[in-house]
């Protein structure tokens, strides 16, 4: 069996949200697609593994944030290089922050993040919580929810992940969420992402299958067609539930 | 010092309380109303208590184990006032204590003891520092409210330093343990349980864990009232170095716990009030460790915390579940076996707007889900298929949901999120009655 390895990205500090839901379904919908899956929890000190087809990374507290700190910056330069080769990413929230340029915390302190995007995070006193709603060129309608106080902006032009139809975003001007650079995507929804939007969680998949075995098609799936019902119908409620 | 409330205060109050009641409106409003035209009013009503107040604050099990301590005292002979109609903002607690004060603004009780919700309980403490502080957990909750965990645990550790003779800690939570309080004098007590119980209580880091085993239990050696052992509905307790085995009112092991807590509590309560023992009135009560126990055993649980309704041929079960510890908790220590098993899921802002909790639930053993509703039917209908259980149905329509769950005779369980369980309890009183059935405590 096609072997895909999956890294979860400072599990026990970035998985306050239900964000660990995402490595569930991507685990599951690659045993599905006939892949083995095998999950690598990584923590602040551990063992980087030698092959990694796919990274996801989490939402935490600002205390877990400063838990990672030191671990992020000190891997930082090989996150960045596996971007730039085409590993397929998945940052949310607090991560999607720190793959950004650096964090203003409301005392004008400046920290650094590690620069995957060229974005930067400024704390503000207005926390953006509800459910979110956008469009997305390549994933259609993306449904979840936001719970963040740093807002984010672009330092460059860049390609957001979706125009928001409902909530915030990565700010309360832009009216966009997260961000797509090579295949890396930094997102504010939880709900898990993955859970209500299968085809990003279908595009991590293809583009990890492509990066280790050169082939992009997946392969059909009849387990995953009642899944994908599912899905759609939680898509379109959320997507009319209030903010 | 006074000691009666405003007459004034309490006319308004019980006015406003009448005209609610044949309005059938809020319970909160006549305390809202009270509130906002005498600031002082519930400072000037609880310090009548001779034995003082008693506050329950924490993320799971505040209810259960306010109503433990509440009627357990009053079993023991204590006239005890509380906010059981699960309303635990300030203002709910003074709509509590309005029916029983007189014209004149006397309180006629001896002790009070009150839930608190997390983000109300500081503004409490600064109105009215109470007496007796009683934390049970900081887990993760209502994130949608509080934005992080880290700021339900500041407040709590706020409520504990109020507490002026007692406080009284769960000794295995791990943030909740290191709570203390500013008046040197207060006694600190602690509960837990023994660590071969351990799996039947997980953290949320247990949670986010256990698919890597990094789980490090935490010691509850401090406890002076230990949940030793569970053998089904029988718990055994070791108080302050004494065992006793009780058969217990209420069910689930998170409430074997909760009563451990209250025990706790409540001894805390017999050794350190100056009015047990200086006051005649109070010089016959036994407040031994035995007759505590005995006294909480005998509890019946709380509004739609483990209740159970008797429609045609089925006992129906009704479990309240709103984040991923009390979720999980519930799973591994509710017998599941021969039973029908349905979820609800809604999504307004008293169950939580965000569901991605759902996702750090451990569903192991659940196997197949007959009902999945509520709002929230399809994303919780995803998450237990992506948990590789089978969900038969799942529909946003309760009625029509809980209609068809209800077919056919068995034991039956409902986990739901608190708006769902509300609309569900009313659906299940009403049948119950149709059919001419008894509504019953679960037991």
């Amino acid at each position: 069996m096609r072997r895909i390895d999956v890294l979860s990205l400072y599990t026990n500090d970035m998985s306050f949200y239900g964000d660990m839901g995402n490595v569930l379904i991507v685990s599951k919908r690659l045993s599905f697609y006939g892949f083995e899956p095998v999950v690598h929890f990584y923590n602040p000190g551990d063992s980087f593994p030698d092959h990694v087809d796919m990274i996801l990374g989490g939402g935490g507290q600002d205390s877990g944030q400063k838990n990672i700190f030191d671990d992020l910056q000190m891997r930082g330069k090989m996150l960045r290089q596996l971007s730039t080769q085409g590993v397929p990413m998945l940052m949310i929230c607090g991560m999607y922050q720190l793959f950004g340029k650096y964090f203003l915390t409301n005392s004008g302190k400046k920290i650094p993040g590690i620069s995957v995007f060229d974005v930067y995070t400024e704390a503000t006193s207005d926390r953006l919580i509800g459910n979110l709603v956008e469009e997305s060129e390549l994933f259609g309608r993306l449904a979840g929810f936001e719970n963040h106080s740093g807002q984010t902006y672009f330092s460059s032009p860049l390609t957001p992940l979706g125009k928001v139809t409902s909530g915030g975003g990565n700010n309360s001007k832009d009216g966009v969420d997260g961000v797509i650079v090579n295949n890396t995507i930094g997102t504010y929804l939880h709900g898990p992402v993955l859970s209500k939007n299968p085809k990003l969680a279908d595009f991590l998949i293809c583009k990890a299958q492509l990066e280790r075995y050169g082939e992009e098609q997946l392969p059909p799936s009849p387990v995953l067609r009642r899944i994908d019902e599912l899905a759609a119908k939680g898509n379109e409620v959320a997507s009319r539930r209030p903010r | 010092m006074k000691n009666t409330s405003s007459p004034l205060s309490v006319a308004v109050g019980k006015g406003v309380q009448g005209a609610c009641k044949i309005l059938k409106r809020g319970h909160s409003l006549p305390g809202m109303i009270v509130e906002k035209m005498d600031a002082g009013f519930l400072s000037s009503a609880l310090r009548q208590l001779p034995l003082g107040t008693m506050i329950v604050c924490g993320t799971n099990g505040k209810t259960t184990t306010a109503r433990l301590i509440a009627q357990a005292l009053s079993s023991l002979g204590l006239k005890t006032v509380t906010n059981d109609s699960g309303a635990n903002f300030t203002r709910g607690i003074i709509s509590s204590l309005l029916p029983l004060m007189t014209p004149s603004g006397k309180l006629p009780c001896d002790i009070g003891v009150f839930e608190l919700d997390e983000a109300w309980a500081p503004i409490f403490c600064r109105q009215f520092p109470p007496d007796y502080a009683l934390i049970l957990n900081c887990c993760r909750d209502q994130l949608d409210r509080y934005g992080e965990r880290d700021a339900v645990e500041a407040m709590l550790s706020q409520v504990a330093s109020f507490a002026k003779r007692g406080l009284i800690l769960n000794a295995a939570d791990r943030r909740v343990k290191g709570f203390s309080s500013r008046f040197p004098e207060a006694k600190t007590s602690f509960y837990g349980f023994d660590l071969s119980l351990s799996p039947l209580f997980p953290g949320d880091e247990d949670l986010i864990c256990m698919r890597h085993g990094c789980v490090s239990p935490v010691q509850s050696d401090l406890a002076s009232v230990v949940l030793r052992a569970i053998t089904g509905n029988t718990a055994t307790f070791e108080i302050e170095g004494q065992k006793l085995s009780l058969e217990m009112g209420i069910k689930g092991s998170f409430n074997f716990l909760n009563a451990a807590a209250a025990i706790c509590g409540i001894l805390n309560i017999a050794r350190t009030c100056p009015a047990l023992k200086n006051s005649v009135r109070f010089k016959d009560l036994d407040l031994g460790p035995k007759a505590v126990a005995e006294a909480v055993s005998k509890v019946r649980p709380a509004f739609g915390r483990g209740e159970g309704f008797k429609i045609g041929q089925s006992h129906v079960e009704m479990v309240l579940v709103k984040n991923p510890v009390g979720f999980s908790s519930a799973l591994r220590s509710i017998p599941l076996e021969g039973k029908e098993v349905m979820v609800a899921l809604n999504d307004q802002s008293a169950d939580g707007r965000d569901v991605s909790w759902i996702y750090d639930v451990d569903y192991s053993n659940l196997s197949t889900i007959k009902a999945v509703s509520g709002q929230r039917a399809f994303d919780m209908a995803l998450c237990l298929e992506y948990n590789g259980k089978k969900v038969v149905r799942a529909d946003l329509d309760i009625e029509e949901s809980l209609m068809h769950f209800l077919e056919g005779g068995g034991d039956k369980i409902i986990f739901s999120s608190y708006t769902s369980m509300l609309s569900i309890r009313k659906i299940l009183l009403d049948l119950d009655k149709s059919k001419g059935g008894n509504l019953y405590a679960a037991d």
